[in-house]
């Protein structure tokens, strides 16, 4: 898609102002009355963030892809209903959330166990078991990209309602209110699955800090 | 403020090493403070430092795609199962609303006290179609001492010989009733028709009225 230059006058916000310069508020308000350069606008803003933190959630490129045209579909289709209590970015990141810890749930149901993971800890959570390389690397590159697949492991290994407060946290870079809204939760719970989630990837990273 | 109120804080701080002034001096002095913080900051800045991933190309026109299959599928959703069913509902509660316009509809439903008469009166034995039926004294409106001079029965007009049924049988045949008014002046057949579904009258004559009229209505 390319950039959108429509002028405001297509979504009914005013001759003088692009779709650009159009608040979230503004363009759903405009994607209600069905008007598609708008949706194509917020699709444009969110579609790399949206798919970024469903991927860190379910560790699954493809499938992330499709559950954040999902979200936006649910966007497009449930505009009528959105209130603006909360600002827009709250509102996408909590149906993409219920998306991901769906299709997790989804999978934990049918069984899906990795190569890795033949432990359970005490929540019930399969808990993936990544022993670092410690053997003397020579491509430094190799190493850093080793790290990374180490960290994208824990992450993908925490219980689910660690995750997505982490993942939102320090990937997405939220404020504690904001991801309370997310999840639903409120901020003293979210900073205890923070905390706790660290302390469970300090474990896990323990080679590499 | 102690190591674990500290720790909480350094835990909490939006960016890793912004901390408040007292956060500050207790980290310069307490090293267990400190290795907490410097430990946190590297396991932060190793999750933040996860390349980002991107959309891919075809996002946008993928995403346009389920939306056209969105919309055309809604264009026959009439055909759906679900759609079915809320038609099936839909016409049955349809079937309710005239079952019970019908029966609050019917005019002239009278007390319970000058309920003409009972069932056995109004129902037609195919055995003796001609049987009149004699109204109880209430029939009159409570004056037990006027008889009647009217008799109204009903039968089906071509049912004389058929085999014993119920009155339901009879009331729901979508051919005219007859009603007799045996009168001083000979009998009258008027006819009636009747509907199958719902409330059924129940005729009945009066000395003081020279035509039959409801009174009551069954199912």
């Amino acid at each position: 898609m390319s950039t959108v230059t429509h002028q405001a006058q297509a979504v009914g916000l005013g001759n003088s102002r692009s779709v650009e310069a159009a608040s979230d508020h503004e363009l759903i308000a405009a994607i209600r009355d069905g008007d598609e350069v708008a949706f194509q606008e917020i699709v444009r803003r969110y579609r790399n963030p949206i798919t970024n933190f469903v991927y860190r959630m379910i560790d699954d490129y493809d499938r992330s892809v499709e559950l954040a045209q999902e979200t936006f579909i649910r966007i497009f289709t449930s505009a009528s209903r959105y209130q603006a209590n909360y600002s827009f970015s709250t509102y996408i990141y909590r149906i993409a959330s219920n998306l991901a810890i769906s299709e997790l749930r989804r999978r934990k149901r049918r069984r899906f166990v990795s190569l890795f993971s033949p432990f359970v800890n005490d929540d019930g959570e399969t808990v993936e078991i990544d022993p670092p390389d410690l053997s003397p690397r020579i491509d430094e590159t190799m190493i850093e990209e080793e790290r990374r697949r180490a960290v994208s492991r824990a992450i993908t290994s925490l219980p689910e309602k660690y995750r997505s407060a982490l993942v939102l946290r320090d990937v997405e870079g939220m404020s504690y209110d904001q991801i309370a809204e997310v999840l639903s939760l409120s901020e003293g719970t979210v900073k205890s699955r923070i905390n706790r989630a660290r302390n469970l990837l300090k474990e896990k990273l323990s080679a590499y800090i | 403020m102690g190591c674990n109120a500290i720790r909480k804080q350094i835990d909490e701080a939006d960016r890793p090493n912004a901390f408040s002034f007292e956060v500050s001096g207790h980290v310069a002095s307490c090293e267990g403070c400190r290795g907490f913080a410097d430990e946190r900051a590297r396991l932060r800045a190793m999750i933040s430092s996860e390349a980002r991933v991107q959309a891919p190309a075809h996002f946008d026109a993928a995403l346009h795609a389920r939306l056209e299959e969105i919309r055309s599928r809604r264009a026959f959703s009439w055909f759906a199962p679900a759609a079915l069913m809320r038609m099936s509902a839909a016409a049955a509660a349809a079937v309710i609303v005239v079952f019970v316009a019908q029966y609050a509809l019917l005019p002239g439903n009278p007390t319970p006290s000058n309920n003409p008469p009972n069932d056995d009166r109004a129902s037609v034995n195919p055995a003796e179609p001609e049987t009149p039926v004699q109204p109880t004294p209430s029939d009159e409106g409570g004056v037990a001492a006027a008889p009647p001079t009217i008799d109204v029965i009903t039968r089906p007009p071509s049912r004389t010989n058929r085999r014993p049924s119920s009155r339901i049988d009879d009331l729901a045949a979508l051919d005219p009733h007859l009603v007799i008014v045996r009168g001083e002046r000979g009998d009258r057949e008027v006819p009636i028709f009747t509907v199958s579904v719902g409330a059924q009258p129940h005729l009945y004559g009066t000395s003081s009225a020279p035509v039959a009229r409801l009174a009551k209505a069954s199912f």
